[in-house]
């Protein structure tokens, strides 16, 4: 090899280092290296309470962009009730727990990581007592609790999703990145974090995440003293609407179909059989329906 | 001789009546004695919310909801079941044979419906109510679908909204002692 190689090959080798050593602080977070080192520094142990929520912010952001919020306060403040109730008897009652009716024909409940859970009108719609309210909104704290959206995005398949952007403000990421335009950088931002909602909402987490927020919301949902068997109803009752229904489209594509969740679920019944929980129907009838 | 003909005829028509008041009475007395007063007290309120149901295996049909009261009859999978209420894991039910009794909730699975109440067939039924209730203008409510978080724009004044709306984990305790609702701490969640 001529001295011009090695000079060249040292230069190279420089240069890499160089890259690796470069780091870009946001919010706390050490994006740089995120981003030189790729995946293998990413694990839910490197983010915070404050980065979760945040990520959670900016994905309950795009959510709320594609369906808004039912504008009632007295609904949403009995959601929220029914939701802080549950959360208080997780095992992470100290989260930023918020709780959302969606103004959506579709049948569906979202979580997002830092404590947000938002429920369908539709799926509200199909529901006839507090317990079954309860049981929806515990599989989605258990998503929360168990950060399985933060498990979600280091899969494989949302890799191409993960970027700084998801952990940050764009007040700080514009503040950070010394962005030339705020318009422009404001759309970088915001596909970012929307192409990472996309990913996260239209393909679903893990299967084995669904069955365990059954497994462990049926518990919550019996622990905080309502009655654990409206969970199953609730599955009987989606199971009962036809597959071919649009307005459950998205909800079979990301999770397992109800008939493959209630057999999962069958062995775990024997636990509640002497649980003498409440539905409260009528508190319910009069929250949603002022009856 | 006419006279004799038309009290025969009378005496046959009073013996069949007389036949079946029998039967409805014996038919009445046996469906009575599977149903319990506080079983027909929840027929009765909950009569209009009863569902058409399939059984997807074999059951037994109880007498009581629990696996230890008599067997009324065993039930082929397939079966049609007319489902009443729920207690515990137990669904009260009625059978094409019109007995009543007590089976395993896991064994049954509602019948279809052809489209369910969500979309604009539903609109008919929430107009009917409270407009400060769930929406009414159902028809303008639209789906919630890839292409749509596809287009989506993050909207942080939406966001505002929802945490406009926190509760207060001392709220709600007490939203939980007004519903009575205890924490079980013989379950944990694991």
């Amino acid at each position: 090899m001529k001295p011009i190689h090695y000079i060249l090959l040292i230069s190279f080798c420089l240069m890499l280092s160089s890259c690796k050593t470069t780091s870009l602080n946001i919010g706390g977070l050490d994006v740089g290296n995120l981003v030189n080192q790729g995946l293998n520094v990413f694990n839910a142990n490197n983010i915070d309470d404050e980065q979760e929520l945040q990520f959670g912010k900016n994905m309950s952001a795009v959510l709320l962009g594609a369906r808004p919020i039912y504008d009632n306060k007295a609904i949403n403040t009995y959601v929220n009730q029914v939701g802080m109730w549950l959360a208080s008897n997780s095992a992470k009652p100290d989260l930023f727990w918020r709780f959302g009716v969606i103004n959506s024909s579709s049948i569906n409940a979202f979580a997002a990581p830092g404590g947000y859970v938002f429920i369908t009108s539709a799926m509200l719609k199909q529901l006839n007592n507090e317990a079954q309210l309860a049981a929806v909104l515990a599989h989605e704290i258990i998503h929360v609790v168990e950060q399985h959206h933060l498990n979600a995005i280091k899969e494989d398949a949302m890799r191409g999703a993960l970027t700084e952007s998801l952990f940050v403000s764009i007040d700080a990421y514009q503040a950070n990145t010394g962005a030339n335009s705020k318009k422009q950088e404001y759309k970088a931002w915001s596909k970012q974090i929307s192409s990472a909602a996309q990913n996260l909402y239209s393909k679903g987490l893990n299967r084995d995440d669904e069955f365990q927020a059954d497994q462990q919301g049926i518990q919550l949902l019996a622990r905080s003293g309502y009655d654990p068997f409206a969970f199953i109803t609730n599955l009987q009752l989606l199971n009962a609407i036809a597959a071919a229904d649009s307005s459950l489209a998205l909800l079979y594509k990301t999770h397992p179909t109800p008939e493959q969740r209630l057999t999962a679920l069958a062995s775990q019944l024997d636990e509640f059989s002497n649980v003498s929980g409440l539905l409260l129907a009528e508190r319910f009838n009069r929250s949603i329906y002022a009856l | 001789m006419m006279n004799i003909k038309n009290t025969y005829r009378r005496f046959l028509l009073l013996l069949l009546i007389n036949s079946m008041v029998i039967n409805l009475l014996i038919v009445n007395q046996v469906k009575a004695s599977s149903i319990s007063d506080a079983e027909k007290q929840s027929l009765k309120t909950q009569s209009s919310k009863t569902r058409a149901a399939l059984l997807v295996k074999k059951s037994k049909l109880y007498q009581q909801a629990n696996n230890q009261s008599d067997v009324i009859k065993t039930i082929s999978a397939g079966k049609p079941v007319v489902v009443h209420h729920r207690q515990r894991a137990w669904y009260f039910v009625a059978t094409e044979q019109k007995l009543t009794g007590w089976l395993s909730m896991l064994n049954v699975r509602f019948n279809g419906v052809a489209k369910r109440t969500g979309e604009l067939g539903v609109a008919s039924a929430f107009n009917s109510m409270s407009k400060n209730t769930l929406p009414t203008q159902s028809t303008g409510i639209r789906g919630f679908d890839e292409a749509d978080l596809k287009k989506a724009k993050a909207d942080f004044k939406q966001l505002a909204i929802v945490d406009a709306f926190q509760v207060s984990a001392a709220q709600a305790s007490e939203f939980a002692r007004q519903g009575q609702l205890n924490v079980n701490t013989n379950i944990e969640v694991k």
